[in-house]
């Protein structure tokens, strides 16, 4: 199981009963400019990984540890001059969601940027293995 | 024309321990290599003695005895540092590394400078492994270990024949 499905298994479960629905999709444009969480609000998309592989130690007979940081983008949208009420709730599972992966190393940080009367909010996850 | 040792290849500067000289040397039948080692150190440090006397402004020195050791850092290998049991024909393997330092056990080594093939040099003594101090860190992800050799007598340079 990827790193991406655990993290998506993990959100279906922590924003369950909550007003942000989570999307197996990639968050693709679907036309113009406009990505799929801009189009469809309180919808969660998921990104594909982005891996990077780093020599942790190297030693003396070529063996190698590497540390492989996987990390995930998440995005969603949402009505800034109508912030649904259960929002912090919302963030506070997405970062959560981080605990679904298995890794010994997760982080979770999330921004936010206004633009008009639309939110976005960006969730960045890195995983790190060590192997 | 000058030529420094290149050790990037993976076969050089290995240490390797055995029960006799034989079994310790390069590429030694049964002899244990230490796996994952970060770098190693050989010092060969004559004892020396200083002395001053009044017909003279500078200090004079004699040597004493030889005071050999050689010094690495590792990463925690299992059967290097637990050892495995099937390897009956060399104890430090069996045993490992911690259990041949608890042991106080006199083990031979050798350090491969230029790899194991006939004509390579490398360095060849005995003495007892001591200075394991495994640590463990989040941050560091595995175990990390310093090692030593006490040797007991000269450090030797040979070829592996």
């Amino acid at each position: 199981m990827t790193i991406r499905s655990q993290l998506i298994t993990q959100l279906v479960t922590n924003l369950a009963n909550t007003s942000v629905r989570v999307s197996t999709e990639l968050p693709y444009e679907a036309s113009g400019d406009d990505t799929l969480y801009d189009k469809n609000r309180n919808v969660i998309y998921i990104g594909d990984e982005e891996i990077d592989i780093t020599e942790l130690y190297v030693t003396l007979d070529s063996g190698v540890v590497n540390d492989t940081a996987t990390t995930v983008n998440a995005y969603f949208t949402a009505d800034a001059k109508n912030l649904s009420t259960d929002m912090n709730t919302v963030i506070t599972s997405c970062l959560n969601a981080k605990s679904g992966v298995t890794a010994p190393n997760k982080q979770a940080t999330v921004t936010n940027d206004i633009d008009s009367d639309v939110i976005t909010y960006t969730f960045e996850y890195v995983f790190n293995n060590f192997a | 024309m000058a030529s420094a040792i290149n050790i990037t290849s993976g076969n050089q500067a290995i240490l390797t321990f055995g029960t006799t000289a034989a079994m310790a040397a390069p590429g030694g039948t049964d002899g244990i290599f230490i796996p994952l080692v970060q770098d190693v150190t050989i010092s060969a440090a004559p004892g020396t003695v200083r002395y001053s006397t009044l017909d003279s402004s500078s200090s004079a020195a004699f040597t004493t005895v030889n005071e050999n050791e050689v010094s690495f850092n590792m990463l925690v290998d299992e059967d290097t540092f637990f050892g495995n049991a099937s390897l009956t024909q060399n104890t430090v393997a069996e045993l490992g590394l911690l259990t041949t330092s608890i042991n106080k056990t006199e083990v031979f080594f050798s350090i491969a400078f230029e790899g194991n093939t006939t004509g390579d040099y490398y360095l060849h003594g005995k003495g007892f492994i001591g200075g394991l101090a495994p640590t463990a860190s989040i941050d560091a992800a595995v175990w990390l270990s310093p090692g030593s050799v006490i040797v007991n007598g000269e450090i030797g340079k040979l070829n592996v024949s």
